[in-house]
C-alpha cells in the first residue's frame, strides 16, 4: 500500500438516466492511494450527484472499511442489474461473461493440453457409447472460474453433442420448511434430490421420451454437487456417486470446485479430497484445471476490449488479470465494471485535464502504481502471503524517531521498538482478510526462520504471544450459548495479538533474504492425529479385547508402546508357549483351579481344532475330486442350500445342522432327489468320519461353487450335527412370489440382497419335472457358475430356458430388480456378494468356536491357492469337452 | 494377551492389592442393595479391576461375557435429532462406555443411555437384582452440563439402574454427583504391593526373579500397577533369564522425550527450537497426550538441571500446562515452554560461564 492514505476519495456516482437520481446507485469506494485516478464523465459533470460526497477520512481502527467495500459491491450489483435493464441503447447489453462465452475450442483460455485431454476422453466415449465397459465418468476439478463448464460446452459443441445438465433444484431452506411444514410439503434436501435423480437414471436410463429424438450423442453434466455436512450425508453422497459411476452409460462430467487449500483444513475439504480419491479409484477419470494464467486472461480481456471498442490501457488489463487470481469469469466481470462509466472512451483515460477536486489534483497525477487498490480485487490468499511476509520480515525504520509528543507513554528501554515501515498491522490484516486462526498458524510455522540465530529470548516472547492467541481462540468452555459478536471481537483481538506479538518479539530481525513461507505443518499433524486416534480406537476393539475399555491416553502412552515392543521382539510368542507345567504353584496360588482347567481345556480344544481343520482340508480335496468327476455340483449346492435354508432366526431351530439326512426330512417335497447327493456325501463321510455331517454338506456346497468357476467362499468349520428335523414348508416355494420369498428369507435373518444373490445360485443345474415339477435349465451352461442367470433374467423369456415364478418375482420387485441389474452388469459384484451371502447362509445359527479360528488362518491362504488351481484345471477340462 | 489383562484378578477374592476394599465391596453387594459408586484414584491403581471384579461378584460369570460394539444413538433434542456414535462394552447385566469420547454431546449420551437401560429393565426370576449397571469412565472429563444431567437421571432411574463412575480426580466431579455416590478412593499401590504382584506373576509364569529385580521395576513404575506389569513383560521379552542389573526398557516415547531434552540442553537457538517442534509433532501424532509429554519433558529436564533453576522451570511448566488445558492447539504452549526453558537456560549459562 502506498504510504499516504490520507483521504478516501468518493467515487462519484451519477444517475444513469437523467431524471432519476437512484438509477445508478451511489457507490462509495475507497482508494487507498494518492495516485488513483478518478474516472468521471466530463459531459455529465454538471449533473453529478454527489450522493455521498463527504470525503471521509479512512479510519484505521474501525472495521468499517471492509463493510464499505462489501456494501459497495452490493451496490455495484444493483447498479449493474439496473444498468442491464434500462440501457437498451448501449452496445453492451449483456453480461460479458455470457456474451463472450467461448463457443469453440480455440476461444478457450484454458490450457490447450487440458482441453485436448478432456476432448479426447469425450471423443472416445462418444464413439463407442454402446460399449458400457468403460467408465463413463470424468471428474473435472479446479477452482471457481477456470472455465470448467465452458470447456465442456465448447467441446460438446465441437463434437456435436448435446449437453444435458442436472438441473439443480432450488434448495429448500430449513426455516422455510418449518414455515411450510403445516401445509404438508415434504422437506427435500438437495442431497435427497440428487439421490433420487441418480436412482432414476439408474432405473430408467437418462433416455426419457424427449431425448429419444435423433440426438446423436448426449453428455450429462453434473455441476452442482450437493453440499454435505457430516459423516452420514457424506456417505450418502459417496454411495450415490458410486452408483452413478457404475450405472451411467452416457459420458458424464462431474465438476468439482476445489476450494483453496490454504483456506481451511476442516472436515469439509478433507471429505472432498477423499471423495475425489475414491471416485478415481472406482475408475473415474480426473482432470484438474489450473488457474488460468495471467497471460491468457490478458489475451481474452484485450479481445473483449477490441470487440467492445474499448480503450483500456494494458496496465489496467494487467492489473485486472493479476487481481483475478486465475478466475476468468471474475476478470471479465471486472472489466465490464471498469467500462461501466457512461462514456468509456473518456472514463478510462486519465482525468488529467478535468480535475473535479482541484485541491487534491496533485494526488491524482500519477499512473496506476502498486498502491492502486482495485475494489474488485480477488486475491485474498495472495495478499495474505503478502501480509505474512510483512509481519515476518518486520521491516522498521533505521532509528527510532524522537517522539516529541508529551503525552506519549514513556516506555522502558527494552520495550521500545522502532516504528514500523508499514501500516498498522490490523489494517494490513483487514486488507488481507486474514482470519485469526489462519494467521496464527502461519506465523507459528514460519516465525522461527525469521529470528536471528542467537535470539532465543525473542523466540520465547513470540511463542508466548502465540500461546496467548491460542487461548483467545479456543472456544469458551461452559457457556451454552455462543455469542457470535463477542467471538468476533476475540477473533480480531487474537489476530492482532498474534501479529503484534510477532512484530514486537522479533527485536533484531535478520536482514531480509528470501524465505519460502511454509504451509503450517500443524494441519498435517492434526490430520494424522485424527486418523491415528480413530485407528487406535478401532484397535481397542480388536486387540485389547479385554474386559474393559481403556482410555485413549493409556492406550497410546502405555499399552501401545508395550505391544510394539513385544511384537517387535518376538513375533511368534503367543499363549501356546507359556508353560503351565509348574505344578507346584497350582495348589498354592489362591484358588485359580478353574482358570487352569479352562486353559488346559482350551489347549486341548486347540489341538483338536487343528486336527479337525486338517481333516476338513482333506475332505475338501476328496469332494473336489468327486464333484468334478461326477459333475454333481448343482445338486451338492442344492443339498447345502436345503439343509441350511430351514433356519428360523426366532426359534433358532433348523439351519445347517445335517438334519437333512433324516429320512423324514429328505422326504419333504422340496427335497425331492436330494437323496442322491446325500448318498454321494456318505462316501466322503466314510473316509473322514470325524467331520460332522453339517460341516460336510456345507463344505460340499462351497466346493461346488468353487469348482464350477464361482467365487471362493470362506468356510469356517465347527457346525454341530442334529437329528431334529424341522417341519415341512420352511424352504421357499418356487411357485410363489416376492412376498413369499421375503417371508422365508427374513425368517432366516437374511436380507433382500441375499435373496437376489442366492437366487443367482440357479445358474448351476436345471430343474427336473420329477423333482420340483418344473423342467429345464436356467442358463445356457448349467455347469458354469457365472452371472448369466441374471443376464438371462433381464433378457426375458427365451426358448428352452426356465423361469420360475420366484425368478420372475426378482424382476418385478423394484428392490430386487436393483440388484438383478447390478449383478447382470457386474459379475464381480455378484461373486463378491454371493460369497458373502452364501457364507451367511451356511452359518445360520452358528458361531465359529474361537479355538478354530487361529488354526484356520494359516490354512486359508494355502486353500485359496489350491482352489484356484483346481478351478482353472476344471474350466480347462470343461472347455476341452465342449470343443470336442 | 498382555499380562496386564491375563493376570487381572477376576473376582474380589483374588485381588492382591486393596484387599480390604475388595472385601468391603463384597459385603456391600452380597448383604444389601448396591448404591451408586464413584471410584477415583490415580491411573494404574486398580479401579477398573475392582469394578470388573465387583460386577462379577454381583452377576456371576455371565458378567465376563462381554461384547464390544459401536452403537449409534439418535437423540431427540428439541428441534433436531443428533446422531451420537460411541463404542460400548456390554454384557447382559452391564454397559460400559466412555461418554467423554462423544465430546460436547456427552450429556445426550448420558441421558439417553440411562433412559434406554431403564426402559428394558431385566427381570430376575426372584425379582431381585432387577437392575443393570452402567459403568462410566472418565467422569472427570465430562462437561458440566453432562454432569448435571447425570445427577438428574441418577435420581430418576435409580430403581432400575446403578451407576459406577470411574475417574482420576474426584475434584472435577460436581459435588452433587459425588454426594449421590458412595465414594471409593483407590490409592496407588505401594511399591511393596507391586513387588508382591510381580512376584506372583513371576511364579505363575515360572520365571526366576533375581532379588531386587522386582523392586527396581516397582520403583520405576511410578506406583502404577499397569506400568509395572507392562515393563515386567517387556523385560521378560527383552532378556531372560533376568540379570540383576538388567536395564528396564523405557517406553519408546519416553526415550524420545529424553532425546528431546538432551537436544535442548545442547543448543538453545530458534533453529533448535524448530527441530524440537518437529519432534513434538511426532509425539503428538502418535496420540501421546500433550499433558503427559510436558510432564515427562519437565522430568527429563529437571534431571540434569542446576538446582538453582529448578524452581523457576517448574513454575513455567505449570504455567504452560495450565494454558495447554485451556487452549486448543497444544503445540503452541509446548513450544512456548521449550522456548522459555531455552531462554532461561541460556541466560544462566552465560551468567555462570561468561
Amino acid at each position: 500500500m502506498g504510504k499516504g492514505k490520507r483521504n478516501s476519495v468518493v467515487v462519484i456516482s451519477s444517475s444513469d438516466d437523467e431524471d432519476k437520481d437512484n438509477g445508478f446507485l451511489s457507490k462509495t469506494g475507497f482508494r487507498f492511494s494518492k495516485s488513483a485516478p478518478t474516472r468521471k464523465n466530463p459531459k455529465r459533470a454538471k449533473r453529478l450527484s454527489l450522493s455521498s460526497s463527504c470525503s471521509r477520512p479512512l479510519q484505521h481502527s474501525g472495521s468499517s472499511g471492509f463493510d464499505e467495500v462489501k456494501q459497495f459491491c452490493e451496490e455495484f450489483d444493483q447498479g449493474f442489474t439496473q444498468f442491464k435493464v434500462t440501457s437498451g441503447s448501449r452496445s453492451n447489453k449483456d453480461l460479458w461473461v455470457e456474451k463472450y462465452k467461448p463457443s469453440c475450442l480455440e476461444e478457450l483460455a484454458v490450457h490447450k493440453k487440458k482441453v485436448e485431454e478432456v476432448k479426447i476422453w469425450f471423443e472416445e466415449r462418444l464413439r463407442n457409447c454402446a460399449d458400457s465397459s468403460h467408465n463413463n465418468v470424468i471428474l473435472i476439478s479446479g477452482q471457481a472460474g477456470v472455465g470448467k463448464s465452458a470447456t465442456l460446452y465448447a467441446i460438446a459443441c465441437h463434437l456435436g453433442a448435446e449437453v444435458h445438465e442436472w438441473n439443480t433444484p432450488t434448495p429448500m431452506i430449513w426455516q422455510e420448511h418449518l414455515h411450510n411444514s403445516n401445509s404438508g410439503m415434504r422437506y427435500m434436501s438437495k442431497l435427497d434430490e440428487f439421490e433420487s435423480f441418480v436412482e432414476r437414471t439408474r432405473k430408467y436410463g437418462l433416455v426419457s421420451s424427449s431425448f429419444t429424438r435423433v440426438s446423436p450423442s448426449i453428455i450429462l453434466l453434473i455441476d452442482d454437487l450437493p453440499v454435505v455436512n457430516g459423516k452420514v450425508s457424506y456417505g450418502r453422497l459417496r454411495r450415490c456417486l458410486h452408483l452413478l459411476l457404475q450405472s451411467i452409460r452416457l459420458p458424464t462430467a462431474i465438476l468439482i470446485n476445489d476450494y483453496s487449500r490454504y483456506e481451511s483444513v476442516d472436515q469439509h475439504s478433507r471429505y472432498w479430497e477423499e471423495l475425489q480419491q475414491s471416485l478415481q479409484n472406482a475408475g473415474a477419470y480426473k482432470v484438474t484445471f489450473n488457474p488460468i494464467t495471467v497471460n491468457s486472461i490478458k489475451r481474452v480481456l484485450s479481445k473483449i476490449c477490441r470487440g467492445e471498442r474499448l480503450e483500456v490501457c494494458d496496465e489496467q488489463i494487467d492489473d485486472i488479470a493479476k487481481a483475478s487470481g486465475g478466475d476468468i469469469r471474475h476478470a471479465i466481470t471486472s472489466l465490464q465494471y471498469l467500462s461501466l462509466k457512461p462514456h468509456p472512451m473518456y472514463s478510462l483515460s486519465f482525468p488529467t485535464g478535468l480535475p473535479a477536486y482541484p485541491e487534491e489534483n496533485g494526488n491524482y497525477s500519477g499512473h496506476l502504481d502498486e498502491g492502486f487498490f482495485l475494489p474488485f480485487g480477488k486475491d485474498a490468499t495472495l495478499s495474505l502471503f503478502h501480509a505474512l511476509g510483512k509481519f515476518l520480515h518486520n521491516k522498521r525504520e533505521a532509528q527510532s524517531l524522537v517522539t516529541s509528543d508529551r503525552d506519549a507513554i514513556l516506555l522502558k528501554e527494552k520495550f521500545v521498538r522502532c516504528p514500523l515501515k508499514m501500516d498498522a498491522p490490523e489494517l494490513v490484516l483487514r486488507q488481507a482478510h486474514g482470519q485469526a486462526r489462519l494467521v496464527a498458524d502461519f506465523l507459528h510455522e514460519n516465525v522461527l526462520d525469521f529470528l536471528s540465530e542467537e535470539a532465543i529470548k525473542d523466540a520465547w516472547v513470540v511463542n508466548t504471544y502465540l500461546s496467548d492467541t491460542d487461548l483467545l481462540l479456543s472456544p469458551p468452555t461452559g457457556g451454552l450459548v455462543r455469542k457470535f459478536e463477542a467471538e468476533n471481537v476475540t477473533q480480531s483481538v487474537a489476530a492482532s495479538i498474534a501479529v503484534r506479538g510477532v512484530l514486537f518479539g522479533n527485536t533484531n530481525p535478520v536482514s531480509s533474504r528470501w524465505h519460502a513461507i511454509r504451509r503450517p505443518a500443524l494441519w498435517q499433524v492434526e490430520q494424522s492425529l485424527w486418523h491415528n486416534k480413530l485407528q487406535l480406537l478401532s484397535q481397542r476393539r480388536d486387540v485389547h479385547a479385554s474386559v474393559s475399555l481403556n482410555k485413549l491416553s493409556i492406550l497410546a502412552a502405555e499399552l501401545k508402546p508395550a505391544l510394539n515392543w513385544l511384537a517387535h521382539r518376538v513375533p511368534e510368542d503367543t499363549e501356546g508357549e507359556i508353560d503351565f507345567s509348574d505344578d507346584e504353584y497350582r495348589g498354592t496360588s489362591l484358588d485359580d483351579k478353574d482358570d487352569e482347567i479352562d486353559n488346559d481345556e482350551i489347549e486341548d480344544c486347540a489341538m483338536a481344532g487343528k486336527e479337525y481343520v486338517k481333516e476338513i482340508e482333506r475332505a475338501r480335496r476328496d469332494l473336489r475330486a468327486l464333484i468334478s468327476s461326477k459333475n454333481c455340483a448343482p445338486i451338492m449346492l442344492r443339498l447345502a442350500w436345503h439343509d441350511a435354508g430351514t433356519y428360523d432366526a426366532k426359534t433358532k431351530t433348523g439351519g445347517p445342522n445335517g438334519s437333512i439326512r433324516n429320512e423324514a426330512e429328505y422326504k419333504h417335497a422340496a427335497n425331492n432327489g436330494l437323496k442322491i447327493a446325500i448318498d454321494l456325501c456318505e462316501e466322503v463321510k466314510a473316509k473322514h468320519p470325524k467331520i460332522t455331517y453339517a460341516d460336510l454338506y456345507q463344505l460340499a456346497g462351497v466346493v461346488a461353487v468353487e469348482v464350477t468357476g464361482g467365487p471362493t467362499i470362506d468356510f469356517v468349520p465347527g457346525r454341530k450335527d442334529s437329528m431334529v428335523s424341522p417341519n415341512e414348508g420352511r424352504l421357499p416355494d418356487a411357485s410363489k412370489g416376492a412376498s413369499h420369498l421375503r417371508n422365508v428369507f427374513y425368517r432366516m435373518g437374511l436380507s433382500d440382497q441375499d435373496i437376489v444373490a442366492l437366487s443367482g445360485g440357479h445358474t448351476l443345474g436345471r430343474a427336473h419335472r420329477e423333482r420340483s415339477g418344473f423342467e429345464g435349465p436356467w442358463t445356457r451352461d448349467p455347469l458354469k457358475f457365472d452371472n448369466s442367470y441374471f443376464v438371462e433374467l433381464l433378457k426375458g423369456d427365451s426358448e428352452g430356458l426356465l423361469k420360475l415364478p420366484t425368478d420372475k418375482a426378482l424382476m418385478e420387485d423394484p428392490e430386487f430388480r436393483k440388484y438383478v441389474n447390478l449383478y447382470a452388469k457386474d459379475e464381480e459384484a455378484f461373486f463378491k456378494d454371493y460369497a458373502a451371502s452364501h457364507k451367511r447362509l451356511s452359518e445360520l445359527g452358528f458361531s465359529p468356536p474361537s479355538f478354530l479360528t487361529s488354526a484356520l488362518k494359516k490354512t486359508i491362504t494355502a486353500v485359496a491357492v489350491a482352489a484356484t488351481l483346481v478351478v482353472l484345471s476344471y474350466i480347462c477340462e470343461v472347455n476341452r469337452r465342449e470343443s470336442e | 494377551m498382555l499380562w496386564v489383562d491375563k493376570y487381572r484378578p477376576k473376582t474380589l477374592d483374588k485381588v492382591l492389592v486393596h484387599q480390604e476394599i475388595a472385601q468391603n465391596l463384597k459385603k456391600l453387594v452380597t448383604e444389601q442393595d448396591c448404591p451408586h459408586l464413584l471410584f477415583y484414584g490415580p491411573s494404574g491403581s486398580g479401579k477398573k479391576t475392582l469394578i470388573m471384579a465387583l460386577l462379577r461378584q454381583m452377576f456371576g460369570p455371565s458378567a465376563d461375557k462381554v461384547k464390544v460394539e459401536n452403537k449409534n444413538w439418535k437423540v431427540d433434542a428439541g428441534t433436531r435429532t443428533i446422531d451420537v456414535e460411541l463404542t460400548t462394552l456390554s454384557s447382559t447385566h452391564h454397559v460400559e462406555l466412555n461418554p467423554s469420547d462423544a465430546g460436547f454431546q456427552d450429556r445426550y449420551v448420558v441421558q439417553e443411555i440411562i433412559k434406554e437401560m431403564a426402559k428394558n429393565r431385566p427381570i430376575d426370576t426372584k425379582g431381585k437384582k432387577g437392575f443393570k449397571v452402567l459403568v462410566l469412565n472418565e467422569v472427570d472429563k465430562l462437561s458440566r452440563e453432562a454432569q448435571h444431567s447425570l445427577r438428574r437421571t441418577m435420581e430418576k432411574y435409580s430403581a432400575s439402574c446403578r451407576l459406577i463412575l470411574c475417574c482420576n480426580s474426584s475434584s472435577k466431579v460436581t459435588e452433587a454427583v459425588r454426594s449421590r455416590c458412595l465414594n471409593m478412593r483407590i490409592n496407588a499401590p505401594t511399591e511393596a504391593e507391586i513387588v508382591n504382584v510381580l512376584e506372583f506373576i513371576g511364579k505363575k509364569e515360572g520365571l526366576q526373579l533375581p532379588s531386587g529385580f522386582a523392586n527396581r521395576i516397582a520403583q520405576q513404575s511410578n506406583r502404577s500397577m499397569r506400568r509395572a506389569i507392562l515393563s515386567f513383560e517387556t523385560c521378560r521379552v527383552q532378556q531372560y533369564p533376568f540379570t540383576i542389573n538388567q536395564a528396564i526398557p523405557p517406553m519408546d516415547w519416553e526415550e524420545y522425550v529424553s532425546e528431546i531434552a538432551s537436544s535442548i540442553f545442547k543448543e538453545q537457538s530458534p533453529k533448535r527450537l524448530f527441530e524440537v517442534r518437529g519432534k513434538l509433532y511426532e509425539l503428538l501424532i502418535n496420540c501421546i497426550p500433550p499433558e503427559i509429554i510436558l510432564k515427562r519433558l519437565l522430568y527429563e529436564l529437571l534431571k540434569k538441571l542446576d538446582s538453582e533453576l529448578k524452581h523457576e522451570i517448574s513454575h513455567w511448566a505449570a504455567y504452560y500446562e495450565h494454558r495447554l488445558r485451556l487452549g486448543q492447539k497444544a503445540i503452541f504452549h509446548l513450544e512456548a515452554f521449550v522456548a522459555k526453558f531455552m531462554s532461561i537456560y541460556k541466560g544462566f549459562l552465560i551468567e555462570t560461564f561468561g
